[in-house]
């Protein structure tokens, strides 16, 4: 795993929010790095960082100081366009409330983002309804948000992630609306997009299902990596870590 | 369609009460809009075939310094038969009439009343003289009068005349003399203005030129195929003229309606402006409520654009989205503001709206001696839907500004934060 390439090298990042008395240190100086590939879990309690972190990742938001090289581009270095346009073709997002633009079909919703990245009509309509059939979608791909149930939609919304197959997917709590059934359905897909496309995954949750999927859990405690342990790949033997 | 152009136009089914709330007020306002500018363009167009109609003509040849000095003394002599040829000669040209107006006195019996007698060609001052197309008694002139009279109705009653009377005109001629004439009643004329009938009193021209003791006519007034092009009209005839070469001649100049009545376009500059100041307004609430509308819009989907500027959509793309969204509303907008229209527009260009019945002046109303038809109609034309969409695609894009930079406000790094 060492020996592959490093997607983000993280070091002494720090976010802090407001300033004086009122301020929080959201990020105390985050040593990190993930390599392509793998399959990693953010835990934590609530408010020690996770989705400040994964902001601070998904250059959607800058740090206050520190180093940050994600996908090859030193953050510190790109204006709001060019991080705009490091999200747009090589990151992909998956939110906890899915997201899905509510007037257009799942089918649409995947087509919008890759409209967004120029790909041209015909293509991104065969790659949008190649990508829903891939995930088993394919049934849903002419319905609305509202006419999905949630874990339809999660899916529809990682379909949306992953249609033009980005190196780097983050997802924040993905599963926290799903139920048992759903959230591991959205895990095994998550699973198999990353065994047989490589893509690497990184997902802040509370969520004992989605950890036991992880390769490697990094735990976060008042806005520093408290442990970061790598576990045996399957992970079928359950974590009694709760957090929360 | 691509998907964003979908994305903006089912945003807008989708909140159908906040649509069609809009619609309708871009609608209503556009309507009245394109309303309010067809009857003042139909008011400015009646005003002028009104002043033409009065006598004056849509242009005049008057002789050079009259512009400036407004001196009724002064004439076009030399071969002015000549010169009214060449300007019938002029392609647009209808209906050329030389004038002359002469200050006198006519007296009858012990009543005396001071009028501008005025001298024309009988046939084709008929043409350009709607006031005097209603004769009540007799005749109007004929081209082979001599020393014969018409008079309005309201001044053979001042004089207590009737037709066939001899009535003595008397008049200063240049020299300081008095000049008298008798003239016969042929016929009385009734407008239905008091002020106008009070006013006309008509000879043939040589008697009128005889009378005043100046030789030559003091105008052409000229009617004109196209109103609207008086302007480039005039410079023809003054290029005809010029090219004639027509000799002892004096200098002529050609004038304009509008270069005739300044006060008349004055009146009419600010009747313009009033209505630009409605359109003004009208415009204005219908940018505010698209305002309104569309912050709305963007405020109720900050959540979705927020995921979708996390997803990497440019603030562009989502300005575009915004500008779309207008500008669907816009083109929906035009349609319902013709749909609005029509009826108004159709009835005040057909029907009108007669002023008569609403004055109690049955046949006409008296502006400065020119004679308005009681009837006012719309101008519409073509011009109605290309002003329509032009309004109302401009006033939706300039109302998408302030939501459009609101949009500003949305962080795309709050999205991750949203639980459900
Ligand atoms: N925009 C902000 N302004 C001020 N403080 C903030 C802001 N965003 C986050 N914080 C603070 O930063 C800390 C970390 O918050 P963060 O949301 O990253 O925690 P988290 O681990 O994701 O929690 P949870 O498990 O509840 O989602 C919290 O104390 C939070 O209040
Ligand atoms: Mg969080």
């Amino acid at each position: 795993m060492s020996e592959s390439e490093i997607l983000i090298s993280a070091e002494k990042l720090v976010r802090e929010f407001g300033h004086g008395a009122t301020m929080v240190r959201a990020l105390r100086g985050i040593d990190l790095q993930i390599h392509s590939g793998e399959f990693v879990a953010l835990v934590g309690p609530s408010g020690s960082g996770k989705t400040t972190l994964l902001n601070q990742l998904g250059a959607l938001d800058q740090p206050s100081s520190g180093e940050l090289t994600v996908l090859g581009k030193n953050l510190n270095q790109l204006n709001k366009t060019q991080r705009s346009e490091l999200r747009l073709h090589r990151i992909g997002f998956v939110f906890q409330a899915y997201n899905l633009v509510p007037v257009l079909t799942a089918r649409e919703n995947v087509e919008f983002v890759l409209e967004l990245q120029g790909v041209d009509a015909t293509e991104r309509r065969k790659r949008a309804i190649e990508v829903l059939d891939e995930l088993g979608l394919g049934k849903d791909a002419d319905r609305r948000p509202e006419e999905l149930s949630g874990g339809e939609q999660q899916r529809v919304a990682v379909a949306r992630a992953v249609a033009s197959r980005p190196k780097l997917i983050l997802a924040d709590e993905p599963t926290a609306n799903l139920d048992t059934e759903n959230a591991e359905a959205l895990m095994t897909m998550m699973r198999r997009l990353h065994d047989e496309q490589k893509m690497t995954f990184l997902f802040a949750t509370h969520d004992p299902r989605v950890m036991r999927h992880a390769e490697r859990i990094i735990t976060l405690q008042d806005g520093s990596v408290l442990s970061d342990e790598a576990k045996e790949h399957g992970a079928e033997h359950h974590t009694d870590l709760e957090l929360t | 369609m691509n998907v964003s152009s979908q994305y903006a136009l089912r945003s807008l089914m989708r909140s159908t009460t906040r649509t069609l709330l809009s619609l309708i007020g871009v609608g209503i306002g556009c309507a009245i809009a394109a309303v309010a500018v067809a009857w003042i363009k139909g008011e400015s167009g009646m005003m002028a075939e009104s002043t033409a109609m009065s006598g004056q003509g849509y242009l005049q040849v008057v002789p050079r310094g009259w512009q400036e000095s407004r001196d009724t003394r002064l004439r076009i002599t030399g071969d002015w038969k000549k010169l009214r040829k060449t300007i019938e000669g002029v392609p647009g040209i209808t209906v050329v009439t030389p004038q002359v107006e002469t200050q006198g006195l006519l007296g009858m019996g012990t009543k005396v009343q001071g009028v501008s007698l005025l001298g024309g060609d009988p046939k084709s001052e008929r043409e350009i003289r709607r006031t005097i197309r209603a004769v009540s008694q007799g005749r109007y002139l004929q081209a082979d009068d001599k020393n014969a009279l018409v008079l309005g109705s309201e001044l053979a009653k001042r004089l207590d005349v009737s037709l066939n009377d001899e009535i003595v005109v008397t008049a200063v001629a240049p020299t300081g003399e008095m000049n008298s004439s008798l003239l016969t009643l042929v016929g009385v004329v009734h407008s239905g203005s008091r002020s106008i009938d009070a006013t006309v009193a008509h000879t043939n021209l040589n008697d009128a030129i005889h009378l005043g003791g100046r030789p030559g006519v003091e105008r052409f007034a000229i009617l004109v195929n196209e109103p609207k092009d008086v302007g480039p009209l005039a410079q023809r005839v003054e290029r005809a003229i010029d090219d004639s070469k027509i000799k002892e001649i004096a200098k002529v100049d050609t004038l304009t309606w509008i270069q005739v009545n300044p006060s008349l376009v004055a009146a009419k500059k600010a009747d313009a402006a009033f209505s630009n100041a409605i359109i003004f307004v009208i415009v204005l609430l219908v940018i505010l409520g698209i305002t309104s509308a569309q912050l709305t819009g963007v405020l109720q989907r900050g959540r979705e654009f927020s995921a979708l500027l996390a997803l990497g959509m440019k603030r562009r793309t989502l300005w575009r989205l915004i500008f779309t969204e207008a500008l669907f509303t816009g083109i929906a907008g035009a349609v319902l503001a013709t749909v609005f229209a029509t009826p108004a527009l159709w009835y005040l260009s057909q029907v009108g709206v007669d002023y008569g019945a609403i004055s109690g002046n049955e046949s006409g109303m008296n502006m400065s001696g020119i004679l308005l038809d009681p009837i006012m109609k719309a101008d519409v034309g073509i011009w109605v839907i290309p002003f329509l969409l032009v309004l109302a695609i401009g006033a939706t894009l300039i109302g998408a500004i302030y939501p459009a930079i609101y949009s500003l406000r949305i962080d795309p790094a709050s999205i991750l934060r949203a639980r459900n």
